[in-house]
């Protein structure tokens, strides 16, 4: 199987099918950031094609040698942060990612469901910067020097960012009046 | 519960070590709980771990659940709408923007070049061996340096870091500003007659004549930037610095060819040529909005 930066200097080089295997290999990781980011799923999607479009017509610009998944993230978190700019708003919460209760578990997956409620909320309150990089290091298990790559910034800046994030989440899922279930 | 291969715990040959930040949050992820002498060290030392694993490990574990959450995968309607996108990348404006951003910039440069060099050596100033030189070369290198900023940023590739929005809010103040200071200056000279025109009667005629002589050297610069931009989803911020580069390109090749120093002139005829170009920019894109 070819690796995603073989497909993509094969595209480079014309073969138009190389675009739909890098579509089918990064969408749902791209699109899963992007609904992880809090946004909601229209915005979400959006944004993915708008990242594809983008790596279309960026497509010289991307060097041998170089790992394709930071390049496409550092474009796709770049679109969206103009877009949380440009529609001048913070992220919210959105539907799609409420109410994954598994049924069976009975009311300890309705805790669990309130937990990740309460977590989603403090998400969303958090600076754009620290959720950032709290999506990409927890939910797309990117290693902090590869969050570093595509938010431009150091190592050190980008771990100061994910360990004051988790300060502030404590505070939030901490907090006496949004009790937390106990750990089995 | 079972360790991980990777887990620093499961080797227990070992004295127990002090763990890392990477070495705890492996373990949770991976469903365990972090636990032991080295793990207190760390966390002593360590804020952002210590409030990882506090309250019974709430904030790891919930951060670990909501990372194994199910979400919806892209539908084939995305792929179709790509590829439709993709193919109407046609034409001479997808080829400018999918240029090397290297080629980007260096076009665009090129163009301003062209501008400048014309209106040095084919239609300079009338006034060029009197106008004093130094005031000369720090005007010309403040235009350049605002050009080279301005289309720089506009032209920035998306897969580079972004810039905060304060530099570039910053750098159209100055860039509108910056005109408007040069014609605060005292006089630069009024040894050549070229330089007393557009004083008197004819100041409303020649200042007009500049100031449309101007943008029409913005205009083409302005469609080659736009031309050459490959943002679809880009803050009006950073589109309206393409306006702003066009506006001080237009405004040195002025100041290479108008020899008139009065500065009522230079200040209604020169340095609203960037304040119109934003002003243009920002009326079309608010037309463009409201449809």
């Amino acid at each position: 199987m070819r690796t995603d930066e073989e497909l993509m200097a094969a595209y480079v080089d014309g073969d138009a099918t190389a675009f739909g295997e890098l579509f089918e290999r990064l969408s749902p990781v791209l699109l899963r950031t992007m609904q992880r980011q809090l946004l909601h799923r229209e915005e979400a999607t959006d944004l993915v094609q708008q990242t594809f479009l983008q790596l279309h017509r960026a497509r010289n610009d991307f060097r041998q040698g170089s790992k394709l998944r930071p390049w496409l993230f550092t474009i796709a978190m770049n679109l969206k942060r103009e877009h949380l700019r440009r529609v001048k708003r913070r992220p919210e919460a959105p539907l799609e990612l409420d109410g994954h209760n598994d049924p069976a578990e009975g009311p300890r997956g309705a805790e669990r469901a309130d937990a990740q409620s309460m977590l989603k909320k403090g998400l969303g309150d958090l600076p754009e910067d620290q959720r950032e990089v709290i999506v990409l290091h927890w939910f797309e298990g990117l290693s902090f020097p590869e969050v570093a790559e595509i938010v431009g910034a150091s190592v050190n800046a980008v771990k100061v960012r994910a360990h004051r994030g988790y300060v502030s989440l404590r505070k939030i899922l901490g907090d006496p009046r949004n009790p937390l279930p106990k750990a089995p | 519960m079972a360790g991980h291969p990777e887990n620093p715990r499961t080797d227990s040959s070992a004295a127990p070590r002090t763990m890392d930040c990477d070495d705890i949050q492996r373990q949770i992820r991976h469903g365990e709980r972090p636990e032991g002498a080295g793990v207190d060290r760390h966390r002593a030392e360590c804020s952002g771990c210590d409030a990882l694993l506090s309250d019974d490990h709430a904030v790891g574990e919930a951060l670990g659940r909501f990372a194994k959450a199910p979400l919806d995968g892209p539908s084939a309607e995305l792929f179709s709408s790509i590829e439709s996108a993709v193919a109407k990348e046609r034409g001479v404006a997808a080829w400018l923007r999918s240029r090397p951003t290297k080629t980007r910039v260096l076009l665009a440069f090129s163009a301003v070049l062209a501008l400048a060099a014309f209106n040095l050596f084919a239609s300079s100033r009338a006034d060029l061996a009197v106008y004093p030189m130094l005031r000369l070369l720090v005007e010309v290198a403040l235009f350049a340096a605002v050009i080279g900023s301005s289309v720089s940023i506009a032209l920035d590739a998306l897969h580079a870091p972004s810039r905060p929005a304060s530099h570039r809010a910053g750098l159209v103040v100055f860039a509108v500003a910056m005109p408007f200071v040069l014609t605060m200056l005292p006089q630069a000279h009024t040894l050549h007659p070229a330089a007393l025109q557009g004083a008197g009667a004819d100041f409303g005629k020649r200042a007009i004549a500049c100031f449309v002589m101007g943008i029409g050297y913005a205009l083409p610069v302005l469609l080659l930037l736009r031309g050459l931009d490959r943002g679809q989803h880009r803050a009006s911020l950073t589109v309206a610095l393409a306006a702003v580069g066009a506006g001080a390109a237009a405004q040195l090749g002025m100041h290479l060819h108008c020899a008139i120093t009065f500065p009522t002139h230079l200040l209604l005829g020169h340095a609203t040529m960037t304040l119109a170009l934003l002003a243009l920019y920002f009326g079309a894109s608010r037309l463009a909005r409201a449809r």
